[in-house]
């Protein structure tokens, strides 16, 4: 493969011929673009292009990998105290470009803590000095949010990214760093990354030994091969057969307090000018119960929407809500039937209206209608008998002006309204 | 307490004698310009201000006082309009580009020194050292087996896609 590098092959009189003839703010500001692959190759340019990308110190914050940090995260969270002083820069970015994949969604998968069942939605954000992962469920009353916190991740006192699950929920971290508000009650935990859709939270001393995991179970986001290789995640379940065995013997002696927990990453989690449906959404249906919704687009153009279960029976997950295969709106004006079939229908509203923010229930404007099935009918075989008639699986979509949308369908006379769970990155409504 | 700067006009004079007028306004887009304002506000309070850049040309100050007042203009600088502007606005040769920079640093202006920091870095993005050795003119010193050693101690910057290409 060749490239054609333009070269500004011509000193001229005091200006700049190359890299070097910039004052050095300006190469830090140039560099701070790069991503560390880019960064590495310039390194490989020179000894002094070697030794400007190694300096590197805790205490460096005019270095380049303090520039790095800054550059990239300075608007999600504060850098300066990440570790307070006694993390280097370097290892910080390498853990915060690692741990920055866990911002979002994640759902539990396989079977959770014995004891209870806690809600199998967790959502991470940032912190100030680190980042914390919180479980999330619909509250009972309106469209309120419950979210518990239940992990942190940081630096220690020895500057070593550090992960706690805190099973009593007794901690705190309303205000202070990190690192002070850490007490002898939380679980030292450690978080392992198998590719970049699925991580395993473990107690830390009963992670699992094999060669080629111990490294990423005992240092979190620590050196690694490149994540993404498949024979990663192969080898990572060839792991577990022999340490299930383990774990067993370990539970004999009665000293492991939590159980390994799974969690896959929630993929598209938020609508897009393309995908104006995609995303997670909660909404209030017949039982007046608030549940979460994801819907998805497949390859081909269709979309489905499922409820976000608290059941981990089977199959119980891949039950849909509704399902179209032709995501064509239609377009206003809209026919006499179709205002009809949405004049006719009631929103269904949560059961003490306080709840409800603002007027927006009752002004909600129809900007583009589908055509939506939900197909209980091809889920469940002894209802076969009245799939002839249509009316038993159709249904629409109503899209608002606001960008949130309505369905249901012709067997009812029910709109269940879907709300963001998310707007800009925060979790709304909680409680 | 009102700023002074508002109120008045600045006049910036290039190191070939091109002047330009900018509105008091546009001018504190430039933490330099603020600076020597402040210092200078007590004796002349005729509303005009004289300031000579000893190192930056006509041609280079004009980029530099257009890139001004698109930015202080608040009406037009909303967010994906003002983003394709500066997209065009930098795509510049890159001996302009480098005069900008130096000219951005001198005046100190932070959104021009991103923009344009920004936009070498994307000549940098994806290239091999030997291409970033050509397009800055650094000298290779020292071996191969040196370099190697230093792509070893670099390694965990690849994914899968790049480690390939660059090993």
């Amino acid at each position: 493969m060749t490239t054609e590098t333009t070269s500004l092959a011509t000193p001229g009189e005091g200006g700049v011929s190359g890299f070097y003839d910039f004052p050095e703010e300006i190469q830090l500001c140039i560099l701070s673009f790069l991503s560390p692959s880019d960064i590495a190759a310039f390194a490989a340019t020179s000894k002094r292009s070697l030794s400007f990308c190694r300096s590197d110190a805790a205490c460096a914050s005019a270095g380049l990998w303090s520039c790095m940090c800054h550059r990239r995260w300075d608007s999600l969270t504060q850098i300066p105290r990440w570790g307070g002083g006694r993390v280097s820069y370097r290892s910080l970015y390498r853990t915060l470009d690692r741990w920055e994949n866990l911002i979002g969604f994640w759902r539990r998968i396989g079977r959770g803590p014995p004891s209870a069942s806690p809600p199998s939605l967790v959502f991470f954000e940032w912190g100030s000095s680190f980042l914390i992962g919180s479980r999330v469920s619909p509250s009972l009353t309106g469209y309120g949010v419950l979210k518990i916190p239940f992990i942190w991740m940081g630096f220690s006192l020895s500057g070593e990214p550090v992960s706690y699950l805190d099973p009593e929920r007794r901690f705190d971290l309303a205000s202070g760093d990190f690192v002070e508000a850490v007490d002898s009650d939380l679980v030292p935990v450690s978080v392992g990354f198998v590719g970049g859709n699925h991580f395993v939270v473990e107690e830390r001393g009963f992670c699992r030994r094999s060669s080629s995991s111990d490294e990423e179970g005992s240092v979190v986001g620590g050196s690694s091969p490149p994540d993404c290789l498949m024979s990663d995640v192969y080898q990572y379940f060839a792991n577990r057969t022999s340490t299930g065995r383990r774990h067993r013997r370990r539970e004999r002696q009665g000293r492991r307090k939590l159980d390994p927990e799974h969690f896959m990453k929630v993929a598209n989690c938020y609508p897009t000018p393309d995908r104006p449906l995609q995303g997670l959404w909660k909404g209030i249906c017949d039982d007046m119960r608030l549940e979460f919704y994801l819907v998805t687009y497949d390859d081909i153009g269709g979309i489905t929407c499922r409820r976000v279960g608290e059941s981990v029976g089977p199959f119980s997950g891949y039950c849909p809500v509704f399902w179209t295969s032709n995501t064509t709106f239609i377009e206003p004006p809209f026919s006499i039937e179709e205002e009809n079939i949405y004049q006719t229908r009631e929103h269904i509203q949560p059961l003490d209206p306080s709840c409800i923010n603002g007027s927006s229930l009752y002004e909600r404007i129809v900007a583009h209608i589908l055509r939506i099935n939900s197909s209980y009918d091809l889920v469940i075989p002894d209802l076969s008998g009245n799939a002839t008639d249509p009316r038993n699986v159709e249904g629409r979509i109503w899209q608002y002006k606001d960008g949130t949308f309505g369905f249901g369908f012709l067997r009812n006379n029910d709109i269940v309204d879907l709300k963001h769970i998310v707007l800009d990155g925060c979790l709304l409504d909680t409680v | 307490m009102a700023s002074p700067s508002h109120t008045r006009t600045v006049t910036l004079k290039s190191c070939d004698d091109v002047e330009f007028v900018l509105d008091g306004s546009v001018a504190t887009l430039s933490q330099t310009l603020v600076s020597a304002m402040a210092e200078d506000s007590s004796s002349s309070d005729d509303g005009t201000f004289t300031w000579c850049v000893s190192n930056i040309t006509g041609e280079v100050l004009a980029k530099v006082v257009e890139f001004c007042n698109k930015h202080a203009d608040i009406s037009s600088s909303r967010g994906e309009d003002l983003k394709e502007w500066d997209k065009a606005f930098i795509s510049v040769e890159l001996d302009l580009l480098y005069d900008l920079i130096l000219a951005a640093d001198n005046l100190n202006i932070e959104s021009l020194l991103d923009l344009t920091a920004q936009r070498v870095a994307d000549e940098i993005k994806g290239k091999m050292p030997h291409e970033i050795r050509m397009l800055f003119n650094i000298e290779k010193d020292f071996t191969d087996e040196e370099e190697r050693e230093i792509r070893r101690e670099h390694a965990w910057a690849y994914g899968g896609e790049s480690l390939k290409s660059f090993l």
